[in-house]
């Protein structure tokens, strides 16, 4: 185990480059989670630490030591690949020991330490088949197995959760949560999936175009997001944007859109009086206001999921937002009321540069 | 399906005596019909096999022909051995031998050059990859005799003339495009993903390769070996020409039997029965991975 810092990374395909000087620091036995849409350079950044990838500049160091042109071989780092990359003429057992084989260790030794990780995975019964007489959350497991099997100083997890359907994909994240919990072993776990990030990492970090957008615990991120793409990003179903102006009255603010709604904000935001600005809600944060001041809003459409319910509503017939109550509401589709945004659950964004503001 | 024969069926039974004498003609009609639709497949892949195989069955039944009656239609004669052991005294044994030396080890030094250049081909990215696979193929292109002659003036400078080393160089030439040709579709179908799986457990550039990349694509392997001896093995035209006495190859040796003073048709057959030998034997043997090898990368696993 070890701690793991990238350090100004930049990489260059050709002339176009795709990080540009991305600094994270990975403390020992901490799980941090890379997340962001397709083609951030989150995969990129996690070849990179493993050494299928070169870096153009800046420096990978684990546990102190630059590991910027250290093969793969000899880095001493475990991945899981998106499609599991078992190797289909091996059977589960030599998969597992492929690597203990490598190093040396003698057969005894090996067939210990496979049946000590088969017995941690549930995969004892499945020792001698090969990979193919395998269903996808045992090539899963085999996969995991054949990186834990090592003890080595870094995981890495390469979208490990996209090729199981959804059931499977709850099981294993769990699976992962508790293996990381009792091994404490350095990880970085490349998603798309921000609900998985939210759920297994100690920290988040959020790319977006090989840029670090904000990174930090899973509920800051969601509480206190930097900037409206990681408050658009973190958080499922997505936060609401209404843009409008920035209306200051002393002690007093709101945002004030330009067909009038008025959207109370609890403190005064940095900016200045008739700034742009986006306005951010989760669906979460809206009251039901019937009887008061709340906006005027239309149901669209109702999906109930059971612990709550989702309501598309349109606020003063222009404004599309996602409100979800935990109590059951009795709702229809182009029934009217009035919906309260929380005023200290509220987010602020610079409309150009999409800087939060409170 | 099933369900809806079972209830046509059911009420089929008529009246036996009344039935029978204007039923059972039809019946045995109906069913010879039967018969012929549910072998109609195995009957024609037997037509088609005896076509396919009339010239060779036609060859080894001359050769267990004796040599008075070779002439003779009639599928009727004591086989006999007489055309083997005739070979036997002459000098066509050595002559096999030199085939069999000559295949194995142009095959041989084909895969031992041609493996690693394709896959360096198939996973490299280096500058002009496309020209350079390009120009092994195009030594494929030009016809063997265009190459005769200056083969022929090298090997009598180095020496090479009537050698087994000589001649299998030169089919390690033209056997060299198809080993790389071939192997680097058969490369390009072992993902990428499971080099890099073997590079972070341990392995090195040549380990990977020799671990897990060649054992994956060894039915590929097995399919370009047989297709190399094959060539190698059938080769006529060079064998002839730079080849005198002491590396002749069978194909070569089989002329000799067409003398002025006759030829020797059941020597002929013999031989060509032995030498169509291990061509069969060695394809029956890989036959599933030579179909494996040549289908791989068609369909996704």
């Amino acid at each position: 185990m070890a701690a793991l810092s990238l350090e100004k990374i930049v990489k260059h395909y050709g002339a176009t480059p795709v990080i540009h000087g991305v600094d994270i620091d990975i403390r020992d036995g901490e799980f941090v989670a890379l997340v962001g849409p397709s083609g951030c350079g989150k995969s990129t950044l996690l070849r990179a630490i493993a050494g299928l990838e070169s870096i153009t500049s800046g420096a990978i160091r684990l546990g102190g030591r630059v590991i910027n042109d250290v093969a793969p071989k000899d880095r001493n780092i475990a991945m899981v690949f998106q499609n599991y990359a078992l190797y289909p003429h091996m059977t589960v057992a030599q998969n597992l020991g492929f690597a203990l084989k490598l190093q040396g260790e003698d057969k005894a030794r090996i067939q210990r330490r496979v049946h000590e990780v088969a017995a941690i995975l549930g995969l004892e019964k499945l020792l001698d088949r090969t990979p193919r007489q395998l269903s996808g959350g045992q090539r899963q497991r085999v996969a995991m197995g054949r990186a834990i099997v090592r003890q080595p100083d870094a995981f890495l997890f390469d979208e490990p959760l996209s090729n199981l359907d959804a059931k499977l994909r709850v099981q294993v994240r769990t699976e992962i949560k508790a293996l990381h919990q009792r091994l404490s072993t350095t990880t970085v776990y490349v998603t798309h999936d921000q609900v998985e990030a939210m759920t297994l990492a100690d920290r988040i970090v959020v790319l977006k175009d090989g840029v670090v957008e904000q990174a930090g615990a899973p509920l800051a991120l969601y509480d206190r997001p930097a900037n409206a793409f990681v408050a658009g990003f973190i958080g499922s179903p997505a936060m609401n944007f209404i843009p409008g102006r920035l209306h200051l009255d002393g002690a007093a603010s709101e945002v004030v859109t330009d067909d009038g709604l008025r959207l109370p904000l609890a403190r005064p935001p940095r900016g200045r009086h008739g700034d742009s600005v986006l306005y951010g809600a989760r669906p979460e944060h809206f009251a039901l206001d019937n009887g008061g001041a709340g906006l005027p809003a239309e149901v669209v459409v109702v999906e109930p999921t059971g612990s709550e319910t989702q309501v598309a509503v349109r606020l003063h017939g222009r404004h599309d937002v996602l409100a979800a109550f935990r109590d059951r509401v009795d709702l229809r589709p182009g029934d009217t009321l009035r919906l309260q945004p929380v005023a200290a659950q509220a987010h602020l964004f610079d409309a150009a540069s999409g800087a939060r503001l409170n | 399906m099933t369900s809806a024969d079972a209830t046509f069926s059911t009420p089929l039974p008529l009246p036996a005596p009344l039935a029978s004498p204007a039923s059972e003609p039809i019946l045995s009609g109906t069913r010879r019909a039967g018969w012929l639709r549910r072998h109609a497949r195995g009957l024609a892949a037997v037509a088609l096999l005896l076509v396919v195989m009339f010239p060779f069955l036609w060859l080894v039944q001359l050769a267990f022909k004796p040599g008075a009656e070779i002439f003779e239609d009639s599928l009727l004669f004591t086989p006999t051995l007489e055309g083997f052991r005739s070979l036997l005294q002459g000098n066509f044994l050595k002559s096999f031998w030199n085939s069999l030396a000559v295949s194995t080890l142009s095959t041989g030094l084909s895969l031992l050059i041609g493996v690693p250049a394709a896959y360096a081909l198939t996973r490299w990215q280096f500058r002009g990859r496309r020209h350079v696979a390009l120009w092994i193929l195009v030594t494929r292109m030009a016809p063997p005799i265009a190459f005769t002659i200056p083969f022929f003036l090298a090997y009598r400078w180095l020496g090479l003339q009537d050698t087994i080393l000589g001649l299998a160089i030169v089919y390690l030439t033209f056997n060299l495009a198809i080993v790389i040709w071939l192997m680097q579709t058969f490369f390009e179908a072992v993902p990428p993903a499971l080099e890099e799986a073997a590079y972070i457990d341990g392995c090195g550039v040549w380990q990977a390769f020799w671990r897990i990349t060649l054992p994956l694509a060894a039915p590929g392997l097995a399919a370009t070996a047989v297709l190399c001896f094959i060539f190698a093995w059938n080769d006529f035209f060079y064998a002839l020409i730079l080849t005198r006495t002491n590396a002749i190859t069978a194909p070569v040796a089989i002329v000799n039997f067409l003398q002025y003073e006759g030829w020797e048709w059941t020597k002929i057959a013999a031989s060509g029965t032995l030498v169509m030998f291990p061509v069969v034997i060695f394809t029956v043997l890989v036959r599933t991975y030579l179909v494996r090898g040549l289908t791989a990368g068609g369909v996704k696993d």
